[in-house]
């Protein structure tokens, strides 16, 4: 779907200020009538987007004009109504933000405003809007300070997020709506445009013109010389930026650069179920002013600074020292010693799951400000950047070489070092190298396995600390005996057809990880009543089950297994006959791929195996007459699945084992994966057919 | 749907406006008052574990003032007791323009005994966001202060000045979690006079305290905690409040505690904004052009105001209860549902037919009789229906004490068929606005016969398992409401991707092709979907046996649960759903056993189902019918067993064998 064009450096500083802050007038002035496209026939007649039946709208046009020098981005919205659920895009909400800094230079007042707008019918009648924006704070907050994952620092006095709100009038299905705006921003500071060009809509064709300023600019971050204008594109195959100079037109008479980027035809982002995280690979142009010369000086850069405050804030001090000594007292590997590091930072407070606590409460309880890492042990709780840092100092304090990654959460997005952003990160993890040899770690994630790093930091790429500064690299990849579910049940049923007994789940890896973290956000009620509706939902209604035994809920490294006990009825009993589900574990389930067209690439989230043992025990008024037959279905170095019934004359043993290997499946294989799913989904509603015995053939107890 | 007179009571705002913003840094701390430690220290009672907080102390003081602005004093002191309690924590002041904050203090206590308060500027400024159509004025204050954890003590004291827009003030003294010691004190000037009403709780008589000051304590109110219960009616419905009118000499519109006066007020607020325009008239002259009937012109202008007016609201100050000038709403062709209603009642009356407007809450059971208020979030129409004039296609009707007979109708819901009225309303009660005939009315609960699905399909069965066979569903009322809503709001790939999904409830390899909707915008006809499917695996193979399910697809479960039931249960909607699917055999099997049929009726519903077998066919029927909208907790293991039944039969299997 997407390609992405050659990569040309760019990079995003938050604000580039002006070496000279002159004050231009703006000149934009809204005219309706002068300013809208007169509609063609083809347009106003339009009534569906070829290919895409039941399109709610489709964006006729879009131009966005970005002038530096006036600080204005002039907008225009053209936007074909097909159905009644398009009509919605009659209603607009602009949403901008000021920041009001605490030095004046750093303050943003951006505003929108110069709103005109009409709508026309599809016989040409022209209603134009002469409504009132209306202007509505939505946030407005004083004394913000903002700090990323790295490390980069934010304060403002004042913080306001606000919203212009309009819906233009009489709109029809068949109506053209259409509507121009401006956004204003502060005169002492310069913003890159980002050309956000595929969303919910199809999109005809658009028109992206950038004038950059022609002042020599700082970066507002480092204070260097900015020296290039970058971009990252990732756009249709067909569309490329032109970018010519127009000479004696810029300020004070100085050449204008100006960009310019024409787009047809582009598609919507397509939405599916198991999708990959692709939300910031839409197609896209982002600038930035640069002081860089490549990509990779832009990362040796941005490294440099995240690797230096991050080995600032995780510097050795002597209390420290001492309390890392006494954790590893008596350990004598490197494996010995880290593991005791570990295991006193997963004790801790991790304030990502719980709250974050004020300066003025660290007053209160006599521990003061979080200054370094010394301060996270003082405190017994961090966030989960501050409990990696304080790991990774520990262990550099043990006498082994530690550091710091930064990575990407995979449930939300992937990192692309063609991107010049630090922003791309979520999370930081650690890497030490252990009796010679380097492993991954996740302190911040609380009760993840010593040695592993949660699911969402696998597989992925970063940028990590080396003995050099700072450099690329790839996390591991779990595999599915890493993540493993056990579901045992031993039920018993009487000669009432009532059925009790008692259910084991155990959860190692990512699903212990999801439920010893549920519980971290709530309490022992909370994670009853979760794990409780878990298995609710996978077993006939007919069953009530109640949670009896939590085990290893803070043993990280062994599973967590929680016990049940069930009752009630379970199966469908005919005149002769007692239908039971072969695995009642799947009763609840439904089809996991029921579309048979796919766009994108089928996306999980780690590889896992699940087994199932289930014996049921059943009265002597009963024989088993028909189980299912054993299945043994796979998909080659990727999943395999296996389940057999064996009866007994007491009862009927279920075995079920699946296992999948891989988080991607490309568009090409999904018939294969939906089949092989198809597949063993019906296996798993099979039925064992138990048979009434007739009365003259069962024993009949006698009264002694 | 959208607000019309949210009373805005002293509320904590829940989470989530502080998940996007840094921690503020707070300053040193002094001052907590005592009246705060106090009620921070007093010994709790037990409360079930599922309390996640309570509140220690509310005192609220309204204090009327005779130019008919008030002042509202409020002392609130919560501690949280669960971690989740922690959304308790968020102090917040809703206002907007015609309301002003006049103070705000903020205290804290962590659960180690810190003491904490809060400075203005860490107070902060927030309202909610539209989400694509809304535009209100109203906007909170809000803080985070420290110690939000369990075992933490937050309060706050507040003083807002308002301007009443009617001469009644609520109380809400009860919520979803317990609370302790509470007081509500009425300040009036001289030669005001008050009464009380009551919803939810038994009268109470306040304490005179002397000089036009009265008090009401209601201490120990526990907590109505819905989270988890099933089939729950609204919370609203359950909580206790009290509502307080008041009169004094000069004021314009006194209110007495009557719905005649609640419909006075709003009738002089409204009534002029119902006035037609010429364009108005015009319109309503070439949509009703040709008509005679009463029923056919007013369903014609209903469902213009239905489906032609886009649902935006706009609304500042008294704009929350005031509907825009009907010819301002006609030439936007926008508004809200007071704007709906507005201009449906000009139309009609362009048309020489009398309307009112009528105020309900979309939640059943929050307006109550008892309790004469403006507490409310919705506006519809009552549309006169002529002396002598009967019709089988009028549903939703009421009449009035005036002998008058209304049809209800809701422009706003654009899903339900004109002479009908969406199922949340039924049973509920409204305020019908006509002036000194103003008067509280019970909406009627409809007849399940408009209000249903029909399902039926034709399959053959293959013997390696393998379904195969179309089907058609129609759907009627407010059932069909999300179908047509797919059908004429979503695209061709979302249609088949939800169709797709909701067959995959009953089939593990369906493949759902030739997929049809029918009369999607054609509210008054059958929403009729269709389409043909082919389950391989659908009869599974046991030794020789082949086990069929001849309820192939569709389910009519009903969410009970296992626990001890106590409030009483929702059921949401008078209903009936009839299936009726033929299931040709294979060549070489017969049937071996079949479900035994099953007639059960408890009343409040009926459920019937059969599975006969002639020639090579399977025929399975089963009709389901509701007839309550709610029923009492009394009646929940009845409704357990119902379930039971339904959900055995759903799952019954046809034993087959070959021949």
């Amino acid at each position: 779907m997407m390609q992405r064009s050659s990569i040309i450096r760019w990079q995003k500083a938050i604000h580039a200020f002006s070496l000279l802050a002159v004050v231009l007038s703006s000149c934009v002035r809204a005219h309706a009538g002068d300013l809208f496209v007169k509609p063609t026939a083809e347009e106003l007649a339009m009534t569906a987007l070829p290919g895409y039946p039941g399109a709610a709208a489709v964006v006729l046009y879009r131009e966005e004009i970005t002038k530096d020098d006036m600080h204005v981005v002039q907008h225009y919205d053209r936007i074909k109504i097909l159905t009644e659920e398009g009509k919605k895009y009659a209603n607009v909400e602009l949403r901008f933000s000021s920041a009001r800094g605490l030095e004046m230079e750093a303050s943003d007042d951006t505003m929108v405003g110069d709103i005109v707008g009409r709508t026309i019918h599809a016989d040409g009648k022209v209603i134009p809007f002469t409504g009132k924006p209306y202007l509505k704070v939505v946030e407005k907050e004083h004394d913000v300070n903002f700090q990323g994952v790295d490390l980069q620092k934010l304060s403002f006095a004042e913080v306001k997020v606000q919203e212009k709100v309009f819906t233009l009038p009489d709109v029809e299905v068949g109506s053209i709506i259409e509507y121009r705006y401006s956004t204003r921003y502060g005169d002492h500071s310069f913003e890159a445009p980002d050309w956000y060009i595929q969303g919910d809509l199809y999109l005809k064709a658009a028109h992206y013109t950038w004038y950059p300023t022609t002042e020599e600019l700082t970066s507002g971050e480092t204070g260097a010389p900015i020296n290039s204008i970058t971009w990252f594109p990732i756009l249709p195959a067909d569309a490329k930026i032109v970018s010519h100079t127009t000479p004696g037109t810029g300020h004070l008479g100085r050449d204008q650069q100006v960009y310019d980027l024409v787009v047809k035809d582009v598609p919507p982002m397509p939405k599916e179920e198991y999708m990959p995280p692709i939300a910031s690979f839409s197609y896209r142009v982002l600038y930035n002013f640069s002081e860089y010369r490549s990509v990779q000086d832009y990362w040796n850069s941005a490294g440099k600074h995240w690797s230096k405050a991050a080995n600032n804030f995780s510097s050795v001090s002597s209390e420290l020292t001492s309390a890392t000594q006494g954790i590893i007292a008596g350990a004598n590997t490197q494996d010995e010693k880290l593991r005791k590091i570990y295991a006193a930072v997963m004790a801790l407070e991790n304030t990502d799951f719980t709250r974050e606590h004020g300066k003025l409460e660290d007053k209160a309880s006599g521990e003061g400000p979080v200054n370094k890492v010394a301060d996270v042990l003082t405190h017994k709780r961090g966030s989960s950047t501050q409990l990696t840092e304080l790991f990774v100092a520990m262990a550099r304090v043990a006498g082994m070489k530690a550091y710091l990654m930064l990575v990407p959460d995979r449930s939300e997005r992937l990192f692309t070092p063609m991107w010049m952003n630090m922003q791309q990160f979520d999370d930081v993890i650690a890497i030490v190298n252990v009796d010679g040899k380097e492993q991954f770690f996740d302190p911040g994630s609380r009760y993840c396995r010593y040695g592993h790093v949660a699911w969402q930091h696998t597989d992925v790429q970063g940028i990590r600390q080396t003995d050099a500064g700072t450099g690329f690299a790839l996390t591991l990849v779990d595999s599915y005996a890493d993540n493993k579910t056990i579901r045992i049940a031993n039920l018993y049923m009487n000669d009432k057809g009532e059925i009790t007994g008692k259910i084991d789940l155990t959860f190692s890896g990512a699903p212990a990880l999801s439920w010893r973290q549920t519980s971290l956000r709530g309490d022992e009620e909370s994670l009853k009543h979760a794990l409780r509706t878990h298995l609710e939902n996978m077993l006939p209604k007919s069953l009530e089950v109640k949670v009896s035994e939590i085990k290893g809920l803070d043993d990280y490294e062994k599973p967590l297994i929680v016990s049940y006990e069930v009752k009630g009825t379970l199966g469908t009993a005919t005149g002769k006959r007692l239908l039971m589900p072969a695995d009642l574990f799947l009763a609840g389930s439904t089809a996991t791929f029921p579309h048979e067209k796919r766009e994108l690439a089928v996306y999980f989230h780690y590889p896992q195996a699940v087994q199932d043992a289930l014996r049921v025990n059943f009265p002597e008024q009963f024989v088993t007459e028909a189980v299912p037959t054993e299945a043994k279905l796979g998909i080659p170095q990727l999943a395999v699945y296996s389940m057999s019934v064996v009866a007994a004359p007491k009862n009927f043993t279920t075995r079920r084992s699946y296992m999948f290997g891989g988080t991607l499946v490309l568009p090409k294989d999904y018939a294969e994966l939906r089949t092989f799913y198809s597949q063993f989904e019906s296996k798993d509603q099979e039925s064992v057919v138990l048979k009434v015995v007739p009365a003259s053939a069962t024993t009949v107890p006698t009264a002694n | 749907m959208q607000l019309l007179a949210y009373a805005r009571s002293v509320r904590f705002w829940v989470a989530g406006f502080f998940l996007s913003i840094a921690v503020v840094p707070l300053h040193a701390a002094t001052g907590v008052p005592d009246w705060v430690r106090t009620a921070a220290h007093q010994t709790l009672p037990n409360f079930p574990e599922t309390t996640k907080a309570v509140v220690l102390l509310d005192e609220t003081t309204y204090t009327i003032a005779p130019n008919g602005t008030a002042i509202e004093h409020v002392r609130h002191v919560v501690k949280i007791l669960r971690p989740q309690g922690r959304e308790y924590g968020y102090p917040s002041v809703w206002f907007d323009k015609d309301s002003k904050v006049l103070s705000m203090h903020v205290w804290s206590i962590d659960p180690a005994g810190h003491e904490y308060a809060l400075k203005d500027n860490e107070i902060q400024e927030f309202s909610p966001p539209g989400d694509g159509e809304l535009y209100s004025d109203d906007k909170a204050k809000v803080a985070d202060p420290p110690g939000r954890d369990p075992g933490g003590i937050v309060a706050f004291e507040y003083e807002e000045r308002e301007r009443p827009y009617l001469a009644e003030t609520n109380w809400f003294f009860q919520e979803d979690i317990p609370r302790l010691t509470q007081s509500f004190t009425l300040v009036l000037p001289p030669g005001y006079t008050y009464t009380t009403t009551w919803a939810h709780h038994p009268q109470t008589v306040g304490i005179d305290l002397e000089n036009h000051r009265y008090r009401w304590d209601m201490n120990n109110e526990p907590a109505i905690d819905l989270e988890h219960v099933p089939m729950r009616p609204a919370s609203r419905s359950l909580e206790a409040r009290m509502t307080i009118h008041y009169a004094g000499p000069g004021m314009a519109v006194p209110q007495d505690g009557t719905w005649q006066g609640i419909g006075e007020w709003y009738y002089g607020l409204s009534h002029d904004r119902l006035t037609t325009t010429p364009e108005i008239a015009a319109k309503t002259a070439e949509l009703t052009q040709g008509k005679t009937d009463f029923y056919d012109k007013a369903e014609v202008i209903g469902e213009f105001v239905q489906q032609k007016i886009r649902y935006f609201v706009i609304e500042m100050g008294v704009g929350g209860y005031q509907p825009h000038a009907a010819g301002d709403i006609f030439r936007g062709r926008y508004g809200d549902c007071k704007d709906k209603a507005a201009l449906l009642s000009a139309m009609l009356s362009s048309a020489g037919i009398h309307s009112a407007m009528l105020m309900v809450d979309t939640d059943r059971g929050v307006v109550d009789p008892d309790d004469p208020s403006i507490v409310g979030d919705h506006m519809i129409g009552a549309i006169e229906i002529p002396q002598g004039y009967e019709s089988p296609k009028l549903h939703s009707v009421v009449t009035a004490k005036t002998g008058k007979r209304y049809l209800i109708f809701d422009p706003t819901w654009d899903k339900t068929p004109f002479g009908q009225l969406e199922n949340n309303l039924q049973g509920s009660y409204g305020v019908l606005i006509e002036g000194t005939n103003s008067q509280v009315l019970q909406l009627p609960v409809l007849d399940p016969k408009l209000n249903t699905i029909r399902r039926s399909a034709s399959f053959q069965l293959d013997a390696d398992g393998t379904l195969k066979g179309t089907v058609t569903e129609k759907r009627f009322g407010d059932l069909a409401e999300y179908e047509r809503y797919l059908f004429t709001h979503e695209d061709a790939k979302k249609q088949q991707e939800y169709m797709d999904r909701v067959v995959a409830e009953d089939f593990t390899a369906p493949s759902l092709t030739g997929l049809k909707g029918e009369n999607a915008d054609m509210l008054n006809k059958d929403m009729t979907t269709s389409y043909v499917i082919s389950a391989s695996h659908f009869a599974s193979a046991s030794g020789p046996l082949l086990m069929v399910r001849p309820r192939v697809l569709g389910t009519l479960a009903i969410p009970v649960d296992h626990e001890k039931r106590k409030v009483d249960i929702d059921l949401r909607q008078t209903m009936q759903a009839n299936d009726d699917f033929d299931i040709e055999l294979p060549p070489g099997y017969t049937v071996d056993e079949l479900p035994d049929p099953v007639k059960v009726d408890f009343g409040f519903a009926s459920y019937e189902s059969s599975t006969e077998f002639h020639g090579q066919t399977l025929h399975y029927r089963r009709i389901y019918t509701q007839r309550e909208i709610s029923l009492p907790v009394e009646k929940y293991p009845e409704l357990r067993k119902l379930a039971g039944i339904i959900g055995a039969d759903e799952q019954s299997l046809v034993v087959l064998k070959r021949k």
